[in-house]
């Protein structure tokens, strides 16, 4: 068959668009049809492939390889898409590119639980990177570049000749991007595009559905995502040293930065400013399995602390808690209930 | 209902009735033949010839199964002829029967074009942006609707068709364009 020109892109889209059309139409889609189908055996012709295309489809991946997790994720994690020039230019050797995503080959360096949790080569070229609870890994990438990644994470890399893209998926990470001016460096998360070029900058992905953005060197730029509809929809530049919250909404907000703070997880030292207990707790469960930490009542939920604790020991947050009066600590099982000393007189607290 | 001539009732119930009886063997025909035989492109001439006949399309009440009816009698009457003249590939008669009385079943003989073709659509599905991937296998694999992709990902109803239209011109694109 000849190959493809951007008049049979634009049939053979018009074709899969009347399939869609036919599925859901009336009378007036059904007249229209027929009528376009008579303009040229062309259209009947794609017609007639796109339907064997979609008999073909049913039965694609019976392995379930393919993994719409890496490449989307979450409900709202978002992909970015490369629109229809890419559609237009020659599919040509991209073989070779795809040997070296496969090649973007990790090294483990800190597993302080010794799980079986390695990397997972996707069938599309991402390549997935987790840790457990209490794990943290660095991997270096083929381009230099290194990611750490924080307990309870998840990562999606894929390198190619033209780009490096990461999807932050789950939890937090530091990244260290080795400067390559001809391939960008992009971090998706589900909120926001993040572009840097010779950079370290953390990102973190809170249990509130935040995303914390912060330059520890260099400058990166970040962008939220179109369809948050964004009041800032050009994004803004972070120098380092500085910290922006992009919330579910797209809303930015610079943020003052305390530089040990951002980082300081890699020391698995768990850096709180204001937060709230609720935070606090899903902080530490993500480093312990158990016990894990359970806080009860919305007003203690809300209660916000501050303080430096040791990730790996929850009994440094009990202890702190029982510095403060409100607050009483019961151990059940495996887990640690936090709530309100006195239920009964909430009302007369602050 | 009552606007429709005898003949068009007739003649529509019976291209529902071929479809039905038809359509898997058909599909899986064209699914053999189109990318590649010039007898494929012939069998398109005559349908669409055939399709330009259709004075009143707002007659038609199903035109994907009117045109398989159609293509239906001209494969028939192709292979008739072939069969005279012995110069075309015809079905084997016992897998037809196979497949129209279990069309998920492929013969032995169809089987290994069929694979290929869904290797080839993975393979298209690998140069698919991430999302319009996403969709394509949510929908085709999966078996999810559009709203419960759209529920899925956050996006509209909308969005979720106009992708999975783009992610099938794309493969079709990448298919047969190598």
């Amino acid at each position: 068959m000849k190959p493809m020109n951007e008049d049979d892109v634009r049939i053979a889209t018009e074709a899969a668009r009347w399939q869609h059309a036919l599925a859901r139409g009336g009378v007036t889609e059904r007249a229209q049809f027929c009528a376009w189908v008579k303009i040229s055996p062309r259209h009947l012709q794609e017609f007639l492939l796109m339907e064997a295309l979609d008999a073909a489809s049913e039965g694609i991946d019976p392995q379930r390889r393919i993994d719409t997790t890496a490449g989307v994720g979450t409900a709202d994690n978002i992909v970015p898409l490369v629109e229809s020039d890419q559609m237009r230019s020659a599919p040509s050797s991209t073989r070779g590119n795809r040997r070296i995503y496969a090649a973007a080959a990790a090294i483990a360096v800190i597993a302080v639980v010794a799980l079986a949790i390695g990397s997972q080569v996707s069938w599309d070229g991402w390549r997935q990177y987790t840790t457990a609870i209490g794990e943290q890994r660095a991997l270096e990438l083929n381009d230099g570049s290194v990611v750490q990644l924080n307990t309870k994470s998840r990562i999606a890399v894929r390198l190619n000749v033209r780009e490096r893209e990461l999807r932050l998926l789950e939890g937090e990470a530091l990244f260290k991007a080795a400067p390559d001016a001809t391939r960008p460096f992009r971090v998706f998360t589900g909120l926001a595009f993040v572009r840097a070029v010779g950079t370290q900058f953390n990102i973190s992905l809170r249990s509130g559905g935040e995303t914390v953005v912060t330059v520890l060197e260099g400058r990166v730029h970040v962008e939220p995502h179109p369809l948050l509809h964004s009041p800032h929809p050009d994004g803004e530049m972070l120098e380092a040293g500085e910290s922006l919250r992009i919330d579910s909404e797209g809303a930015m907000k610079r943020e003052a930065t305390d530089m040990a703070q951002a980082a300081a997880w890699r020391q698995r030292r768990l850096v709180f400013r204001e937060e709230t207990l609720a935070s606090i707790a899903a902080e530490f469960n993500r480093y312990n399995r158990s016990p894990q930490i359970v806080v009860e009542g919305n007003e203690a939920r809300n209660a916000r602390y501050g303080g430096t604790f040791d990730a790996d020991d929850p009994e440094s947050l009990v202890q702190f808690v029982q510095t403060k009066g409100r607050l009483s600590v019961e151990h059940k099982d495996d887990r640690i209930v936090i709530r309100l000393q006195r239920p009964a007189i909430t009302h007369s607290a602050e | 209902m009552n606007e429709r001539s005898e003949d068009t009732t007739r003649e529509a119930s019976f291209v529902g009735a071929t479809f039905r009886r038809y359509g898997p063997e058909l599909q899986h025909y064209l699914l053999r033949r189109l990318p590649r035989a010039q007898d494929a492109e012939d069998v398109i001439q005559e349908v669409f010839m055939r399709l330009l006949r259709i004075k009143d399309s707002t007659l038609v009440r199903d035109p994907r199964a009117y045109i398989y009816g159609i293509a239906l009698h001209v494969v028939r009457e192709f292979r008739i002829r072939a069969e005279r003249t012995g110069t075309w590939l015809t079905f084997d008669p016992e897998s037809i029967r196979s497949l129209a009385e279990h069309p998920a079943a492929l013969s032995p003989d169809e089987l290994p074009d069929h694979l290929d073709m869904q290797r080839q659509i993975e393979r298209a599905l690998q140069k698919l942006p991430p999302l319009h991937m996403t969709i394509f296998v949510l929908h085709k694999r999966d078996g999810y609707s559009y709203e419960e992709i759209a529920g899925k990902l956050g996006l509209s109803v909308h969005t979720v068709d106009k992708y999975l239209v783009q992610a099938k011109a794309w493969i079709r694109a990448l298919h047969w364009d190598r």
